[in-house]
């Protein structure tokens, strides 16, 4: 690992010459950088929970294929739901709140 | 954490390995993939649509290129492939930042074998500052700070998640090139060789191993690639002669020379920048030397699917002078820069490439170009990658 202090300038992160559009809108293109862009990340995130468990399991911690033999109570499982409920929520929150204003509408005629 | 290849390469934490190793799964898995539905597109429905509207030119890989983008398919595919070469680039270029400083630390040389020789008042050629090639952000010329090697760090992880060698040499362009050459002249003994745009000489280094009595040298335009690359082959204990210069103008005597050598630098300049560099090593050759550049086939020999497919570099991968170099022709721009009409040769990396470029080229010069295609695409998803444009200066 780097021991030296880190005094360099900050880099720059884009390329010099024109980005191609291919669509039109052009936010098209900027979802699909996006959508590359987390695919890599929920890569790292999945190697690094493997590895952790991995890690666990070398230590002793557990034995291997314990996590995927683990039955959780009745009260964790709800608390496992709700937040999966809210997470997926916050993830799709605009198309929701289109489809509950859609709805509101719908309720008043 | 991995093993390193040597002791220069950059540190990599977990999730910097990672970062790599999901853009190198991108890239060798989604990537093709992406590709084939491409291909299978032209294949069942533009090419035959092509065919009966353009009898004439269906083939023109400017027509399959407009017809291909009009599918909103071929354009997510393009705009996916950008931005995984934007991803491979980030993922470099964050993990160097994070330690420049020590990298640069690292990376000087108190008693070195071979030398480095930079030239602070160079004057950088205009199609270098123009555009970042391969997206590469700042540049391959880019100097930070005092010291810098970031450009060539960043250079080599690119190049580890590119050729999906995750940490080795990267040196496969110069050994290919080698073994063409040794096979062609067994007794070849070179005194001194010299290898135009070197970068951070990856690909120089085989050279002092196959001929291990020579004086090797590199030059390139960038400072910062050139301070790694010194220091990497301090590190691999190969000593090398680095100069900062550019290809069209290194600064040696005439006849320095009896090996010339460049990999992947010809689609990277402009046409004058060229036929400069090769009126250059015609001079700088010894009589008898050789001039030798590998770099990827031209128009002329793939089929025009597979024309329109690696044009595609030009859109997601920063690459200006891509298609310009690829409908010249490497054997007569030799010829124009001053080698003798018959000592130019045109050479692939094997015999079966060979055999497959001449028979597309036959099928083109027959008219047929479905032919041309097919044999393009022999072996399935592969081209040739090293093809190499030879120039003997007269003894």
């Amino acid at each position: 690992m780097a021991t030296a202090e880190n005094t360099a300038p900050e880099f720059t992160r884009v390329a010099r010459g024109k980005r191609p559009t291919l669509f039109e809108p052009d936010a098209i293109d900027r979802l699909i950088a996006t959508n590359v862009a987390l695919t890599v990340e929920l890569s790292v995130t999945r190697d690094r929970l493997d590895a952790l468990e991995r890690l666990l399991v070398r230590q002793g911690i557990f034995a291997d294929g314990a996590l995927d033999e683990i039955e959780f109570s009745k009260s964790e499982e709800d608390v496992r739901e709700s937040n999966r409920s809210a997470y997926l929520q916050r993830v799709n929150y605009l198309v929701l709140d289109e489809a509950r204003r859609a709805q509101a509408k719908a309720d008043e005629s | 954490m991995s093993a390193k290849p040597h002791a220069i390469f950059p540190d990599r934490s977990h999730d910097e390995l990672a970062r790599d190793a999901a853009v190198r799964a991108l890239r060798t898995e989604l990537i093709p993939a992406l590709e084939m539905g491409s291909r299978a597109l032209f294949d069942g429905q533009i090419g035959p649509r092509l065919r009966r509207e353009a009898p004439e030119d269906w083939w023109d890989r400017h027509r399959i290129r407009d017809a291909m983008l009009e599918s909103d398919y071929v354009r997510y595919q393009i705009s996916t492939q950008r931005s995984v070469q934007e991803m491979m680039q980030l993922s470099a270029l964050t993990s160097v930042e994070r330690q420049a400083s020590s990298l640069a630390e690292r990376a000087r040389q108190s008693a070195p074998r071979g030398s480095l020789t930079l030239n602070p008042d160079m004057v950088m050629p205009s199609y270098v500052e123009a555009i970042d090639i391969h997206c590469q952000p700042g540049g391959y010329a880019k100097d930070y700070h005092d010291g810098d090697v970031a450009a060539g760090a960043i250079y080599e992880r690119t190049i580890s998640i590119y050729l999906k060698t995750s940490g080795g040499l990267n040196d496969g362009h110069s050994r290919t090139l080698i073994g063409f050459l040794k096979e062609r002249d067994p007794e070849m003994a070179p005194r001194r060789i010299l290898e135009l745009g070197c970068g951070i000489g990856n690909n120089l280094l085989p050279y002092k191993e196959a001929f291990p009595d020579a004086e090797v040298h590199g030059v390139d335009v960038g400072a910062a690639l050139l301070r790694y690359g010194h220091a990497r082959a301090e590190a691999l204990g190969v000593p090398v002669h680095l100069k900062q210069a550019p290809a069209e103008d290194p600064g040696y005597d005439d006849g320095s020379f009896d090996l010339i050598v460049s990999h992947i630098l010809a689609h990277e300049v402009p046409e004058e920048a060229w036929l400069t560099l090769n009126r250059e090593a015609l001079r700088l050759l010894a009589p008898g030397g050789v001039v030798a550049h590998g770099d990827v086939p031209v128009y002329s020999e793939l089929g025009p699917y597979t024309q329109y497919a690696y044009s595609k570099e030009t859109y997601f991968n920063n690459e200006p002078f891509w298609c310009a170099y690829r409908d010249r022709d490497p054997v007569a721009d030799l010829e124009r820069a001053g080698f003798p009409a018959g000592s130019v040769e045109r050479g692939f990396a094997d015999p079966t490439v060979t055999a497959q470029i001449e028979a597309v080229k036959a099928a083109r010069a027959a008219g047929d170009m479905v032919e041309a295609e097919r044999i393009s695409r022999r072996p399935m998803g592969m081209v040739p990658r090293f093809a190499f444009v030879i120039g003997h200066k007269p003894k």
